[in-house]
């Protein structure tokens, strides 16, 4: 997981029985770029980090945060 | 009526320009070595230089093969939907202009030494030596840093998590 930025992606597409690819295809990524947001190697733009709340039915927090030490 | 087993899977555009961009990048660290093959050229004997070339030669033809299926599904899939265009804040779209900056900062530096270089020795080689290298670290960093940058990212799971 990134320092940077934690996400919730796992927890979110586990509760929605999701594949990576099936929710790339959903919002209009590669499978590639929901891999590697996941496990924090990829920083997502806020248009994806939006897609992926718009599709989930929740807020950007709640998938996406910093960590407790961030400055 | 029954779904049909062969049902076509609708394609993912941004599935298909990951795969163009990475088969662009091979193209273009293969040109790189190519330019180095011309480069190398001024350097050897008229023997060794004739098999660079068609190893030169080689390059191209493996260039033209590889990139031709991906720009013909590309440029297919844009006519079928014109809002298809390379994407600019997926993974491969990110790393690529990383790269991009990093490739700009060796070729500086290169450069920089090639002019240093030039004003002590090498003196009697020609112009297109020193492009020929100029364009071989170019392209070839910046396709050095991309798959550094992307390096390990084929092997991460796609767990369909069901439960």
């Amino acid at each position: 997981m990134s320092d940077e930025l934690h996400n919730r992606i796992r927890v979110f597409r586990a509760e929605h029985r999701m594949s990576q690819g099936e929710l790339a295809d959903a919002i209009g990524v590669s499978r590639k770029t929901i891999s590697t947001i996941e496990v924090g190697r990829f920083v997502p733009s806020t248009v994806i980090a939006l897609k992926l709340a718009r599709h989930f039915g929740v807020p950007v927090e709640e998938i996406f945060s910093l960590p407790e030490d961030a400055a | 009526m029954p779904e049909s087993k062969h049902e076509k899977k609708p394609v993912n555009p941004a599935q298909v320009v990951d795969q163009f961009m990475q088969r662009t990048i091979i193209g273009v660290a293969l040109l790189a070595l190519k330019h180095a093959g011309n480069a190398v050229q001024y350097l050897v004997s008229d023997k060794v230089s004739h098999w660079i070339g068609w190893g030169n030669n080689a390059i191209s033809l493996m260039i033209v093969l590889l990139l031709f299926p991906a720009f013909f599904r590309y440029f297919r899939l844009r006519r079928s939907d014109p809002s298809v265009c390379i994407k600019s804040d997926g993974f491969l779209s990110q790393m690529f202009k990383e790269a991009a900056a990093r490739a700009f900062a060796i070729t500086f530096v290169t450069l920089l030494v090639m002019v240093l270089v030039t004003q002590k020795a090498l003196q009697d080689l020609p112009a297109a030596f020193f492009l020929n290298i100029a364009v071989a670290v170019c392209i070839g960093s910046l396709a050095a840093a991309y798959f550094f940058l992307t390096r390990d990212t084929d092997d991460e799971d796609d767990d369909a998590l069901e439960g």
